[in-house]
């Protein structure tokens, strides 16, 4: 009875380890080698392919991103571009009538571009609007000089404006003599003129019949813009449309 | 004549077990490499089509570019217009305008008080020098301003009301050797009501003239 105990101990164990035994021959050892040596090798190639393939996954997906994102910035130049044509297309017939000359022989766009804000600060163009005005009201123009850098008067300032150009302003200094009728029209007159004059300083001498006015103004003028490429980034761009509500 | 191997049970369920593993790991390994190799072949099918789409955008792109360029002119054209229209606007709105209020001034000062200075701020804060014979003039001159356009002199179309506001009188001197010895200079600075200066600017605005 005694005898027996162990061998049944041994039965149970085997029973619940579940574990079969292995028969320790030369044949059942390379088998084990085998299986080894199989999983080493599959488990090896799959890690070189995750490994590969996840480089070029990851990449792959990169270029498409990339790609997706030149081609997104594609589209939205076209449709601008396309917008542009149109407008293009539109303005041009505006502005063959734009250039048509009037009865006074001179265009809108010669008018505004030439004569009110022209491109440059030259003296020159002022000094066929001084004739002009001399002749007109009867007043003696004298001394028309640019203004120096020394006074009240700042010279070349840049004065904030929309669209493309920038309009700038200098300051002229002249002397002007005359009745005092013929000062009030003279005022009138340049402040009805189509350059721009912006009133700065006046000092008065003389009688009524010969008032002397040291005058300073500051002309305007503005340099012809010029249209440049302009990039924006694409998340800035759809940054920039969304805080617009941009649904154009 | 076959020779026959009996194994025993033990080893042919090892032996299974075995053929079981390698199989599984076989599947297992082909499902991941066979994963990765349809994600690549996707994302490459879907890299070729974009790009195919990208080029075709490329040439639709330069042909747009070519229309645009072709059209430079209108463009700098119609930009320099429209700038220069805004500008001319800007510089319009904000100039000062002195005409209409020198000949008010004129009219409001005292006969024998004279303007030797002026300067007007954006904010039509007038600063003037002015030259009259005597203190009381002086006095009379910052009554003659403030009644201006109230009990003195009122301005066609315009409601009767005080126009030169805040009128300050800063320092007074009598005049230098070379002048008459009672006349005093003084300087005075007032404001100027904005709807008067809206006047002004409407005014300027219907002026016919000006062809220069």
């Amino acid at each position: 009875m005694a005898a027996s105990k162990p061998a049944t101990t041994a039965v149970i164990k085997s029973k619940t380890t579940n574990k079969v035994e292995m028969p320790q021959t030369q044949i059942s050892r390379s088998q084990q080698t085998g299986v080894r040596n199989f999983l080493i090798i599959a488990i090896s190639i799959t890690a070189l392919i995750v490994l590969v393939g996840g480089y070029f996954t990851y990449q792959l997906a990169n270029w498409n991103i990339t790609k997706a994102n030149e081609i997104k910035a594609q589209d939205i130049y076209i449709k601008l571009a396309n917008e542009k044509v149109d407008k293009l297309a539109e303005a041009e017939t505006k502005l063959k009538d734009i250039k048509q000359p009037d009865s006074s022989q001179v265009s809108d766009f010669d008018r505004i571009t030439q004569r009110v804000l022209p491109t440059t600060d030259d003296l020159g163009l002022l000094l066929t609007i001084f004739q002009k005005l001399e002749t007109e009201t009867l007043v003696k123009i004298e001394n028309i000089s640019k203004a120096s850098a020394s006074g009240a008067v700042k010279p070349v300032e840049t004065v904030a404006t929309s669209g493309d150009g920038t309009v700038k302003t200098f300051p002229i200094v002249f002397k002007a003599t005359g009745k005092y009728e013929s000062i009030q029209n003279f005022l009138k007159a340049i402040e009805s003129s189509q350059r721009v004059f912006d009133f700065s300083t006046l000092k008065l001498s003389g009688t009524p019949d010969s008032i002397s006015l040291d005058m300073t103004y500051r002309v305007y003028y503005m340099e012809k813009p010029s249209i440049l490429d302009s990039q924006t980034p694409l998340d800035e761009y759809q940054a920039k449309q969304a805080a617009t509500g941009g649904s154009k | 004549m076959s020779i026959r191997i009996n194994l025993l049970p033990e080893a042919r369920l090892l032996k299974l077990k075995y053929q079981q593993t390698r199989r599984l790991t076989i599947i297992i390994c082909t499902l991941i490499a066979s994963s990765i190799g349809a994600t690549l072949v996707i994302l490459l099918l879907l890299f070729g089509a974009r790009v195919v789409q990208f080029n075709g955008n490329k040439d639709k792109m330069a042909e747009l570019k070519k229309n645009i360029d072709s059209k430079s002119q209108v463009e700098t054209d119609s930009a320099w217009f429209n700038a220069a229209l805004v500008g001319a606007n800007t510089a319009t709105d904000k100039r000062i305008l002195i005409s209409q209020l020198f000949v008010r001034l004129n009219e409001a000062l005292p006969r024998d008080v004279k303007l030797t200075d002026f300067s007007v701020d954006q904010d039509y804060k007038v600063k003037a020098s002015v030259k009259a014979p005597d203190f009381s003039t002086v006095d009379l001159m910052g009554d003659a301003l403030r009644s201006y356009n109230v009990t003195n002199r009122l301005i066609t179309g315009f409601p009767a009301k005080p126009v030169f506001t805040d009128i300050r009188i800063d320092s007074v001197s009598t005049g230098k050797s070379n002048q008459a010895s009672t006349t005093k200079l003084f300087d005075v600075t007032f404001g100027v009501d904005k709807e008067l200066v809206q006047k002004f600017r409407t005014d300027s605005k219907t002026t016919t003239g000006g062809g220069q």
